[in-house]
């Protein structure tokens, strides 16, 4: 296969400047283990930004660690690295890779604080690396932090420099991280999942000053992220991956227009969440990735895809050219247009549930909150973390809770599930302060950002979905389990399994199921996709949709993802610094929020989404090329 | 002993299920030294003499000696029982002083750092005023006031022996009760004895397994440190500390009285702290030990 892909990439790339990556393998121990990582080739051209998106273990991370020479030990790879103009670097030669780390390329980690010593002042910890390797005397170094820091946007990186690292905020950490990826001028600099713990203006900033840096030095800058919406507004080229492999790459704007690749087009519907009709079932992509010893010998798309024939599935598809400079590894790329509206349908998992609590007045108010007040004492003196929240939460409903981070949301949703009591104020759910009480299930349940911390690693999946159903026979504790797996699409046979043997969305069932057998009153999501892959996402909010409707349950949608808050939620509270901002019916709040704020908070999220960013620019209004910083930088 | 250093599980534990766990080299080397000292301690009372049975005709006899494979010390007892004997009751000794003291040093551990506030601070002064005595002042102290026998020894010793998985229990659990299911727990309505028996226990288990292999050579050292200075295992017990103590007069004419009983203990505090290394790697913890 990978003789055929030296046709479709010419290796003489040195006349057009490109850097060549050939036939990246990376495999575990033994040569004829299936690979995690098969023959993945692509160039990079110098002062751009590549995105390579895919699902958790499409290899987007093993490939680019395979460049640095980083993979994790018991790993081998195979391929070839050529920077533009120099000769062929064997990527199974990680010393040598090594060797150019620091000098040639360099990388900035998902989390910042992982690449700065705590102990160390910023100023020694960016000179530290190129002084060693010799690229520049103290002095040149000194003035290149200055330079970098400026160039990320600290008016005075005198001030920056002499600070350690815990003196820094998220958004802070990951742009002096950035300039410490910089600072050996490097010819390719891998960004992995750069921006994901910031929050959205913030990102848009921050991405923007990579655009920025890239341009002015040269960079061939790889941008892996499972956003793509940010991708698609910040990369010029786009690598899309599965299962090991690249299905489609071309540039960004010709792929988002128009994908050659079944998956592709899928990712994309996932993501436009605004484009999304409020309160119908979202978009999926059905099934999930498979492990690397069980892809299909034909395409591994093929058991998700809906424009399968029986050609994909006995024969792998290369990746060739197409339309426009594409390059797409699908039999049918040239239906794709065609048959663009088959690649997804909306898939809402699990069967019904029959619900065990007595009928319900559909009006009911669950939850009461008014002039709520919360504060926080550390080491004598009191933060004021909430105030002034009021609203009323009716059966059935849900409110979606959006902020960013320092909002209160993370109180918020304390004071309601009972875990601190309010300090002002007065938080009733179902008509009473909530109390944990031993041997009573609360009436709040919470599914958590993440599955794996939720659940007890050490008993099964059924145990825990069992813990709220209190003083039920055993035998009808048991059937009640297996329906509850069932209404969140899991096999109950599976319920004996501990909770290492499922994937994070699979995870994310079990811990909905579990809130479900508390039949509670008001359901808390808080952050409950964000930690997902975007196709696993939809499937989640669909089911919580579902099982609303069902079961009739309140819903706080507590979220960043303003476009998650657009599908589920009937009203929305915006909240900022621990102040309510603006708490409006969603219908009337994303048609045009009444606060210059929530205005800000909407554009730096929306203004980046897909299938709406394509139609735009069909009609020619906006370009998908938004401005650097976004106008949300302050509201 | 003080804990200088924790790590603790890994993220990517089992993120490579395709490789295959093997034994670590130190854990097998460590089991199988065990597996000799058992076979030798329960072997020893059919096979051979009594180890306090004293002949002066057969006294002093160098290793390799018919009947006495090691030797014979200056009244003739013959020393390879001795060893024996000794593996017996400082396996019982070390055993039960780890056992008392994860049960105490667990339980202390698991309410300091779940309950927290005062009560945690209370506690860890305890800890702190524990490491404070010098153990050996302690022991002497103590012997000399309540007496000797095995039962006092296990409880001198197990009394600064708790103090470790205190400290380890409580630094987990303060980590492990801001996990999100500990929180979904109560709010499925489990008490607090419950988070702690089912959500939070069972996080300490593989600490104070490796910490419990590694506490047992430390406690032999410490059983046979008393018997040498006299407060430990006296006879008709037998223990390494008393024979070498005895052996010691006469170094220079029989060597092998010191020389194989403290050949043995080493060997089996060695393989205490392989065992501890080998399980911290298999089990993905690190603890390093050392002495206060």
């Amino acid at each position: 296969m990978s003789a055929e892909q030296h046709d479709i990439a010419p290796p003489a790339v040195a006349a057009s400047g490109r850097h060549v990556v050939e036939n990246v393998t990376v495999r575990v121990g033994a040569a004829d283990a299936k690979p995690l990582v098969d023959g993945v080739s692509f160039t990079l051209a110098p002062g751009t930004i590549t995105g390579v998106v895919g699902e958790t273990g499409a290899g987007k991370t093993l490939t680019m660690r395979a460049l640095l020479g980083l993979l994790p030990a018991g790993l081998r790879a195979a391929g070839s690295l050529a920077l533009a103009g120099e000769g062929q670097l064997d990527l199974a030669d990680g010393d040598g890779l090594r060797a150019l780390l620091g000098r040639e390329t360099s990388c900035v980690l998902q989390n910042p604080h992982s690449m700065l010593d705590p102990l160390q002042r910023i100023a020694k910890q960016l000179r530290e690396g190129v002084v060693e390797r010799r690229l520049a005397t103290r002095a040149e170094a000194d003035a290149r932090a200055r330079e970098l820091l400026a160039a990320m946007g600290f008016a005075d990186p005198d001030a920056v420099l002499p600070l350690y690292p815990h003196q820094l905020s998220g958004g802070m950490a990951q742009r002096v991280a950035t300039a410490l990826g910089m600072m050996p001028r490097p010819r390719v600099l891998v960004l992995d999942e750069p921006t994901s713990a910031l929050d959205a203006h913030v990102r848009l900033e921050v991405l923007g000053l990579f655009r920025e840096l890239a341009r002015s030095s040269g960079t061939a800058v790889i941008l892996i992220s499972h956003d793509l919406g940010l991708v698609n507004r910040f990369c010029d080229e786009l690598i899309v991956m599965y299962a090991g492999t690249i299905v489609e790459r071309g540039e960004t704007a010709a792929v988002v227009a128009a994908p050659r690749h079944p998956y592709t087009a899928a990712l994309l519907d996932c993501s436009a969440t605004f484009d999304a009709a409020p309160g119908e079932p979202m978009a999926t992509v059905a099934g999930a990735p498979p492990p690397p010893a069980r892809r299909p010998d034909g395409c591994p798309y093929v058991p998700r895809c809906p424009l399968a024939i029986a050609r994909c599935h006995v024969e792998r598809p290369r990746l060739r050219d197409v339309a426009g400079g594409e390059q797409a590894a699908c039999h049918r790329a040239e239906e794709m247009e065609a048959e663009r509206e088959r690649v997804t349908g909306a898939v809402v998992l699990g069967a019904p549930l029959r619900t065990v609590s007595e009928p319900d007045d559909p009006d009911r108010v669950v939850v009461r909150v008014h002039e709520a007040a919360a504060d926080y004492r550390r080491q004598g003196t009191s933060f004021r973390a909430l105030e002034g929240v009021s609203f009323e939460l009716l059966r059935g409903r849900t409110l979606a809770v959006v902020g960013e981070s320092g909002a209160g949301k993370s109180t918020l949703v304390k004071l309601i599930a009972g875990f601190e009591q309010a300090s002002e104020g007065a938080v009733e759910v179902d008509g009473a302060p909530p109390r944990l009480r031993a041997g009573k299930v609360s009436p709040v349940q919470v599914v958590f950002q993440h599955p794996n911390e939720a659940l007890n690693p050490y008993v099964s999946v059924g145990r825990s979905v069992a813990a709220p159903l209190r003083g039920l026979p055993r035998e009808a504790r048991r059937a009640r389990v297996a329906e509850l797996l069932e209404s969140v699409g899991l096999d109950p046979a599976r319920a004996g399994a501990r909770p290492r043997a499922f994937s994070g969305g699979q995870l994310q069932r079990v811990v909905l199921a579990r809130a479900l057998a508390a039949s509670p009153s008001v359901l808390i999501c808080d952050e409950a996709t964000s930690a997902l892959d975007v196709s696993v996402q939809a499937q989640i909010a669909n089911l919580v949709m579902r099982l609303q409707a069902e079961q009739g349950f309140a819903c706080l949608l507590v979220t960043h993802d303003l476009g998650l808050a657009h599908v589920m939620a009937d009203d929305v509270l915006v909240l900022r610094t621990g102040r309510p901002v603006e708490l409006a019916p969603a219908r009337s709040f994303f048609a045009g929020p009444g606060t210059e704020y929530a205005r800000g908070l909407l554009a730096a999220t929306r203004d980046h989404q897909l299938r709406a960013a394509v139609r735009s620019d069909a009609a020619g209004t906006i370009a998908i090329d938004g401005p650097l910083v976004a106008e949300a930088a302050d509201g | 002993m003080s804990v200088t250093s924790i790590r603790l599980p890994g993220r990517a534990r089992g993120a490579l299920s395709a490789r295959r766990r093997r034994w670590p080299t130190s854990l097998v080397v460590g089991v199988a030294i065990v597996v000799a000292a058992a076979v030798l301690a329960l072997l020893g009372p059919l096979l051979l003499p009594d180890p306090n049975h004293q002949d002066l005709l057969t006294a002093a006899l160098p290793p390799l000696s018919a009947g006495h494979p090691l030797g014979t010390d200056a009244l003739g007892r013959d020393v390879l029982a001795w060893i024996a004997s000794s593996i017996r009751i400082s396996a019982l000794v070390a055993v039960s002083v780890v056992t008392v003291a994860a049960l105490v040093g667990v339980a202390v551990g698991l309410l300091a750092g779940y309950v927290g506030g005062a009560f945690d601070a209370l506690l860890m002064r305890l800890v702190d005023l524990q490491l404070a005595i010098p153990p050996l002042l302690l022991f002497i102290c103590a012997a000399s006031v309540v007496g000797r026998s095995l039962l006092v020894i296990i409880v001198l010793l197990a009394i600064p022996s708790w103090v470790p998985y205190a400290r380890v229990v409580r630094t987990r659990v303060l980590v492990e009760r801001e996990r999100a299911s500990v929180a979904a727990a109560r709010l499925a309505g489990a008490s607090h004895l419950g988070v702690l028996v089912r959500e939070l226990l069972p996080a300490t288990r593989s600490l104070v397994i490796v910490l419990a292999s590694l506490q047992l050579g430390w406690i032999l050292l410490w059983e046979t440190a008393l018997s040498f200075v006299g407060i430990g295992v006296h006879p008709p017990s037998t223990s390494f500390g008393y024979m070498i103590a005895q052996g010691r007069d006469a170094l220079a004419q029989q060597w092998w009285v010191v020389a194989f009983p403290g050949l043995v203990l080493a060997l089996l505090v060695l393989a205490s702290n392989l065992i501890g290394d080998g399980l911290g790697e298999q089990l993905d913890v690190e603890v390093e030990v050392t002495d206060a």
